[in-house]
C-alpha cells in the first residue's frame, strides 16, 4: 500500500496536512495559553482595587484602565496630532517586523516599549511629578476619582522591607557563581589536566557528596554556622555553597576536551599551570562557565529552606524568604500580593528573555551527557 | 661515573617537578576540598550522630535507635512518605509525557519554535514563591478564577448533557455513536491501525455513557446535578482525597485505602507540574537533536508510519534522556519543599507535609534535632535505594545509539 492509499479519501494529501498543521499550532498555543496564564492573570490583578480583585464574577481588565482609555481617547479626540503619532508608532512596528527577521531585533524592540514604560514608572515613583502624575491629574479634571496608577506597587513595597530583600537576594545568588567558579575551576583543573597521587580517590569523594540530599546536611549546617557565629550574614548564605560538585564535574569534562598540544605549546613558551589555567583554559571554558553560571545563579535566587534558617533577621533575608513571609502578613489583600509577585518576577524575567538562546542552550547542554 | 650522577640529578629533578605539581595540585583542589568536607560530608556523619541522641537545641542524652524507632511507629511519618510518593507519582511520569509531547511537537519544522520553547520555559525561570503565590490566588475558594472558569465550562456542559440527555436526545446521542463506530470499523483499512483503536476507543466510550444513561434516567440527573455543584472546590484547602471527593458525589464512599491524595496535593501536583515542564520539554528536544537523521530516512523510504517512527525509533534512541529526567526528577520530587511552603504550609490535616517539610518542622518548629535527623536520615537511605533500583530496572532498558 503507497503512503497515499493511507489518507483519508475524504481530504486530498494536502490539505489534509495543512489541517494537522492547524491542529498543532493550535495545540502548542493552548499550551502557551496555559503556561502564561497565571503571568497574565498576576499582573491584570496587581493594577486592581481591592474590591476589583475580590468581585465575583471576577473582571478580566482593571475598570481604571478602561477609564483611562476614555481619557485617552477624548484626547485623541481633541487633538489630532495625537493620531499622528499613533499612526507614525504603527507604522514604525510594521516597519521593524518585516525589515528585522531574527527573533532578536524583534524582542529587542518589544522591549524598548517596556523600557519606555519603566521609564515612564519610574518618573511617577520619584516624587509624584511625572508623566503618570500628570495623567492622574489629567483624570480627575475630567473628575473622575482615580487611585494612582501605580497604587498598589508602592504599597506593597512599603509593606515590607524590599529594597533589603533585592540587595540580599542579588548580593547572594551573584557571589555564590563566583565563589563557585573560584573554587570548581582550579579543582576541576587539577583533576582534568595534573597527576597527584590520591586523584582518583579524592575525585571519588566529591562525587559521593553530589548523592547526599541537602536536607540531611541542614541541621548540623546549622549547628556548624551558629558555632561559628555567621548567623544573619552573607557567609552563612554563600559559603555552605561555595562548592558545586555538578561544576567541578562539567568543568573537568570540558578541561580534558581542551587538546594537549595547547598545553604542551604553552609550556614550551615557559606557561605554568596557573597561567595555563587562567589566561587559556578559563576562557576557552566560558560557554560552560555562562551556563553553570546562569543556573548557580538560578538556585540562589530561588533558595529558601536554607536562607528560612540562618537568617531571622528582616534586613538579612533574601527576597523569596521575604516575599514567603510578605504573604503571611498582607492576608487576603490578593492585590497587593500580586503587584509584589509582579515586581519580583518582571525583572528575571526580562533578565531571561535577553539570555534565554544561551541560557536554554546551557541547559540543553550541560543536563545532560 | 659522571653518567649515572648525571642520570640522578634528572631523577631527581623529574620528581621533583612531580612532588612540585602534586603540591599545586592539591593547592588548587584545597578550598573546595575545605569546603565539601566542612558543609558536605562532614555533616552526613554529624547528622547521623545527632539522630542517635535527644537533641533538642543543646545536645542531651545519647537514646541510641530510640529515634528511629519512634520514627517507624509514628503515623505523621508514614503519612508523609505516603504524601511525598503520591506527590512524585503524580507529577514525574505526567509531566514527562507531556513534555515529550511538546517537544515532539516542537521538534517539527514549524514558525515560531524559538517562541514557544522560550513560552514554556517562562515557568521554569520564574522563582517558585511568587509563581506559587500567583497560584495561590488562581486556586482561590471564593475568588480564584480558576473556579469560576472551571464551574463556567462544568454548567454550561451541564446545561448541555441536560438536552443531550433526557427524551429525544438521548436516543440522536446513541444512534450517532454508533453509526460513528460503524463507519470507522468500516473505513478502518484506510487508517492506520492505532488510529483507528484510538478513535474506536472513544467512540464506544462515548456510545457507553449514552446507553447507560439512556438506560437508567436517575443517573443521567444525578450527574448532571453533579456537574451543577461540583465548582467551587476548595482546592488548597480540601483534605480529602480526589477518589473520596469524586465518590461522594455519586453518593459512594470509596474504602480508605482508595480515597488518593487529597485535592490540595493534587492542586500542589498541577503547580509542580507547570513548573517543570519546560524544563523537560528543553532537556528532551536536547535529546531528540541528538537523533541521527539519517536513522529516519531510512525508515521513511522502508515505508514505516509515523507512529512507528516514534515508538520503533525516536522513543528508544530517547531512553538515556528519559532516563536521565527520571532519576534527577525524582530525586527533584522527593526533596521538594517550597512548592509546599508557600502553597499549603502542609495542611490541610497534614496531607501534604511532605518528609522534607516534616524535617523542617520537627527541627524549625518543635526543636526535635535528633528526631528530624533520624527522618534526614531515613530519607537519604529511600533516595539512595531508590537510586539503585532505577539504575537496575531503568538501566538496562536504555538504549545507547
Amino acid at each position: 500500500m503507497t503512503a497515499s492509499a493511507r489518507h483519508s479519501m475524504l481530504l486530498d494529501p494536502h490539505s489534509r496536512r495543512k489541517l494537522n498543521r492547524g491542529a498543532l499550532y493550535l495545540f502548542l498555543s493552548l499550551g502557551g495559553v496555559i503556561t502564561c496564564f497565571p503571568f497574565v492573570w498576576m499582573i491584570l490583578t496587581s493594577f486592581k482595587t481591592y474590591a476589583e480583585a475580590i468581585a465575583t464574577p471576577p473582571t478580566v481588565f482593571p475598570a481604571e484602565w478602561g477609564v483611562r482609555l476614555g481619557v485617552l481617547g477624548a484626547a485623541f479626540a481633541s487633538h489630532p496630532l495625537w493620531l499622528v503619532a499613533l499612526v507614525a508608532w504603527l507604522a514604525l512596528g510594521i516597519w521593524v517586523m518585516r525589515r528585522f527577521h531574527e527573533t532578536r531585533w524583534r524582542i529587542l524592540y518589544l522591549l524598548a516599549h517596556l523600557a519606555l514604560f519603566l521609564v515612564v514608572a519610574l518618573l511617577d515613583f520619584w516624587g509624584q511629578r511625572g508623566l503618570a502624575a500628570a495623567w492622574d491629574s489629567t483624570v480627575a479634571q475630567r473628575g473622575v476619582a482615580l487611585k494612582p496608577f501605580w497604587d498598589n506597587y508602592v504599597e506593597a513595597w512599603r509593606r515590607a522591607p524590599f529594597a533589603y530583600y533585592f540587595r540580599n537576594s542579588i548580593i547572594m545568588s551573584v557571589a555564590t557563581p563566583l565563589l563557585i567558579v573560584a573554587t570548581s575551576a582550579p579543582a576541576a583543573y587539577a583533576f582534568a589536566r595534573m597527576r597527584f597521587p590520591g586523584a582518583n580517590l579524592l575525585f571519588m569523594l566529591f562525587l559521593a557528596t553530589m548523592m547526599v540530599p541537602s536536607e540531611v546536611v541542614l541541621i548540623p549546617n546549622f549547628i556548624t554556622i551558629s558555632q561559628l557565629g555567621w548567623k544573619n550574614s552573607f557567609a552563612a548564605l554563600v559559603v555552605p555553597y561555595a562548592v558545586s560538585v555538578l561544576s567541578i564535574f562539567f568543568l573537568r569534562q570540558f578541561f580534558k576536551s581542551v587538546p594537549d598540544d595547547l598545553f604542551d605549546a604553552a609550556t614550551i613558551d615557559g606557561c605554568g599551570h596557573t597561567r595555563f589555567l587562567l589566561a587559556i583554559a578559563l576562557p576557552l571554558a566560558q560557554p560552560a562557565l555562562v551556563s553553570t553560571g546562569m543556573f548557580n545563579f538560578l538556585s540562589a535566587w530561588n533558595s529558601l529552606l536554607w536562607p528560612l534558617l540562618v537568617t531571622d533577621d528582616e534586613t538579612m533575608r533574601p527576597l523569596a524568604l521575604g516575599l514567603a513571609s510578605f504573604s503571611t502578613e498582607a492576608g487576603t489583600q490578593f492585590n497587593l500580593y500580586m503587584a509584589a509577585a509582579s515586581f519580583t518576577i518582571v525583572p528575571v524575567i526580562v533578565l531571561f528573555l535577553f539570555v534565554q538562546e544561551q541560557f536554554i542552550e546551557g541547559i540543553a547542554r550541560t543536563g545532560i551527557k | 661515573m659522571d653518567q649515572l650522577a648525571g642520570f640522578r640529578v634528572a631523577r631527581r629533578s623529574r620528581l621533583m617537578r612531580h612532588a612540585r605539581e602534586a603540591a599545586l595540585a592539591y593547592l588548587y583542589i584545597l578550598p573546595a576540598l575545605v569546603i565539601t568536607i566542612v558543609f558536605g560530608l562532614y555533616p552526613v556523619f554529624r547528622a547521623f550522630f545527632i539522630s542517635l541522641h535527644n537533641w533538642s537545641i543543646v545536645k542531651g542524652a545519647f537514646v541510641g535507635s530510640q529515634n528511629y524507632r519512634t520514627l517507624f511507629s509514628d503515623p505523621n511519618v508514614g503519612k508523609a512518605f505516603q504524601v511525598t510518593v503520591f506527590y512524585v507519582v503524580a507529577t514525574v511520569p505526567v509531566t514527562m509525557m507531556i513534555s515529550l509531547l511538546l517537544a515532539y511537537l516542537l521538534f517539527r519544522p514549524i514558525r515560531y519554535r524559538a517562541l514557544f520553547r522560550t513560552l514554556y520555559f517562562l515557568p521554569y525561570v520564574t522563582s517558585l514563591v511568587p509563581a506559587a503565590m500567583v497560584w495561590q490566588w488562581i486556586f482561590n475558594y471564593q475568588a480564584g478564577v480558576l473556579n469560576y472558569i472551571a464551574g463556567g465550562v462544568s454548567r454550561g456542559l451541564a446545561a448541555v448533557l441536560t438536552v443531550v440527555g433526557s427524551s429525544p436526545g438521548i436516543y440522536i446521542w446513541v444512534a450517532l455513536a454508533a453509526v460513528w463506530v460503524l463507519y470507522l470499523l468500516a473505513t478502518c483499512r484506510q487508517r492506520t491501525a492505532l488510529a483507528t483503536r484510538a478513535w474506536c476507543f472513544v467512540g464506544a466510550l462515548v456510545l457507553a455513557t449514552g446507553l447507560y444513561l439512556m438506560l437508567r434516567p436517575s443517573a443521567h440527573a444525578n450527574l448532571v446535578q453533579v456537574m451543577d455543584s461540583f465548582f467551587p472546590v476548595r482546592w488548597l484547602q480540601e483534605p480529602r482525597g480526589i477518589l473520596l471527593y469524586l465518590g461522594k458525589q455519586f453518593g459512594y464512599t470509596p474504602p480508605t485505602w482508595l480515597q488518593g491524595p487529597s485535592m490540595a496535593l493534587l492542586a500542589v501536583s498541577l503547580v509542580s507540574m507547570w513548573h517543570f515542564t519546560g524544563y523537560d520539554v528543553v532537556i528532551y528536544m536536547a535529546g531528540l537533536y541528538n537523533v541521527p537523521p539519517d536513522l529516519y530516512e531510512a525508515a521513511r523510504i522502508d515505508g514505516a508510519t509515523e507512529g512507528q517512527v516514534f515508538w520503533k525509533i525516536t522513543l528508544p534512541l530517547l531512553s538515556p534522556t528519559t532516563f536521565f529526567l527520571l532519576i534527577t526528577s525524582t530525586i527533584g520530587a522527593f526533596r521538594s519543599f517550597t512548592m509546599f511552603y508557600v502553597l499549603t504550609d502542609g495542611g490541610p490535616l497534614r496531607t501534604t507535609t511532605s518528609v522534607t517539610f516534616m524535617i523542617y518542622e520537627q527541627f524549625y518548629n518543635a526543636s526535635r534535632w535528633g528526631y528530624a535527623s533520624a527522618i534526614a536520615i531515613v530519607l537519604f537511605v529511600c533516595i539512595l535505594i531508590m537510586t539503585l533500583i532505577n539504575q537496575r530496572l531503568a538501566g538496562n532498558r536504555v538504549i545507547y545509539q
